[in-house]
């Protein structure tokens, strides 16, 4: 299957601001079965989410590497993995797990559509007929809550029959979603179509220009937080 | 050859509404606090409504209600910080803190539904009393509001009292221990609630974000009883 995949994140101004490292972490590859988008949050109120987001990404991406379909159980897989790996980090630093908290949404597209598994928040966008959301935030009562793959939280599945696919942070949530419908917002069409025109594989051009639209004045005035993007079209 | 920003201007953006963190100040205004405490207290309001307003996301979030006694007055409802303006307040009356508390949670309560209504996501409300006596009404309800709306996650209520305050009948009250302000530190105390709310109204977290301990011995507060 030929595809294109679009990535880039960029800290936010808080971590910024304190000197701290970018918190979201993310992998997107092509893979036998098609192409893979792997995007983790680490919790701020974590000691070491980032380092939870870093090790959740890898380990997802090893475990997806190995699938040979890129099923929606295979995304769902990779999430135990991940989920694992982080109770071993923790155990061997002697800490518990929550230390190392952060959100996770694997996703793949391949011949047969769009898949994904996804714990948090965060959000999954595809088009097939139209654009829809395929895999919405895990919010609480109150904003700002949400689930960690370290709790032991419900791993949450999708599918659709789509041919574009995008997975983002919370960061871009409100900017990206509309909060009253849901509904995601027009201009993903606009991005698919650019994909369309790009490289076959990892367009790093596309990439670069990804990152430095996430890094201008528009999304830090709407988002203190890091903002984390990846986007990928089957050509 | 790819255009400089391909992607967009940042126009295309849903403006989705700011997500608030509604915070009631129920302060004590009986005759006690009369003379060095008001005017500290005063001193301390300005200066939290200054530092809140400048931290530009916090602004957006933090919503302020002013709820004094006694008599209970709710000085301000619910607003944007931008708009609220510090109040100078005069002692008078005794300190009706029971019905305060009620009335300050009822006031959350609604603010809630209106969120809720316009489909504004919002942080857990803090209730932030601060007292130098002890209550002169009944405080039977008050005691249950507080327990049912800490144990429902309701909202957070903290009590602090100034010198003069029971300290017993506070933590009678409240489910969180109460904290002793050291001496007149009020402009200490409001530098940590505008930084602490800053955190919480940019957390993202499935608990409590960590504040800094006013406990702590550099800290306003000593912990009481």
């Amino acid at each position: 299957m030929r595809a294109t995949t679009v990535a880039a994140g960029v800290r936010g101004t808080r971590h910024a601001r304190q000197g701290a490292p970018s918190q979201d972490h993310f992998a997107a590859f092509s893979a036998p079965f098609g192409v893979a988008l792997i995007v983790a949050d680490g919790a701020g109120s974590a000691a070491r989410g980032g380092v939870g987001a870093a090790l959740g990404v890898r380990a997802a991406r090893a475990a997806l590497r190995q699938s040979e379909a890129g099923s929606v159980d295979d995304c769902r897989a990779a999430c135990e993995v991940a989920r694992a790996r982080l109770h071993r980090a923790a155990a061997g630093a002697g800490r518990p797990p929550r230390d190392f908290a952060t959100t996770l949404i694997v996703a793949t597209l391949t011949e047969a559509g769009a898949a994904v598994a996804h714990v948090g928040d965060g959000a999954v966008v595809a088009k097939g007929a139209a654009l829809a959301v395929l895999s919405a935030p895990d919010v609480g009562a109150f904003a700002g809550e949400t689930t960690f793959l370290t709790s032991d939280s419900e791993i949450r599945t999708a599918t659709a029959p789509a041919t574009a696919l995008a997975v983002f942070s919370d960061g871009l949530e409100r900017l990206l979603i509309e909060a009253a419908s849901g509904a995601p917002a027009p201009v993903f069409d606009r991005w698919f179509k650019i994909l369309q025109e790009g490289a076959a594989g990892h367009d790093h051009a596309l990439s670069a220009a990804l990152r430095r639209y996430l890094a201008q004045p528009a999304v830090a005035e709407r988002t203190d937080d890091d903002v984390t993007l990846c986007l990928a079209v089957r050509c | 050859m790819i255009d400089q920003q391909p992607f967009g201007d940042g126009s295309e953006f849903i403006d989705n509404p700011e997500p608030r963190c509604p915070v009631v100040l129920l302060l004590d205004t009986s005759y006690s606090m009369s003379g060095a405490k008001i005017a500290a207290l005063n001193d301390g309001l300005l200066q939290f409504h200054e530092e809140v307003a400048s931290d530009s996301l916090a602004a957006k979030r933090i919503e302020l209600s002013v709820v004094t006694f006694g008599p209970v007055t709710v000085l301000s409802d619910f607003g944007p910080v931008t708009a609220f303006e510090a109040p100078t307040l005069e002692p008078s009356g005794n300190t009706p803190m029971g019905e305060a508390i009620v009335r300050a949670a009822a006031l959350t309560r609604a603010r809630k539904d209106s969120y809720r209504t316009g489909g504004i996501d919002f942080y857990r409300p803090w209730l932030f009393l601060i007292t130098d006596g002890a209550p002169t009404d009944d405080v039977t309800a008050a005691k249950k509001t507080i327990a049912d709306g800490e144990r429902d996650k309701a909202f957070m209520f903290f009590a602090v009292g100034v010198e003069g305050a029971d300290m017993e009948a506070l933590s009678a009250l409240s489910v969180r221990a109460p904290l002793m302000l050291k001496g007149l530190q009020f402009k200490e105390l409001f530098a940590w609630l505008s930084n602490s709310l800053s955190k919480v109204s940019q957390s993202r977290t499935d608990e409590a974000p960590a504040l800094d301990n006013p406990a702590a011995p550099s800290g306003w507060a000593v912990a009481g009883e």
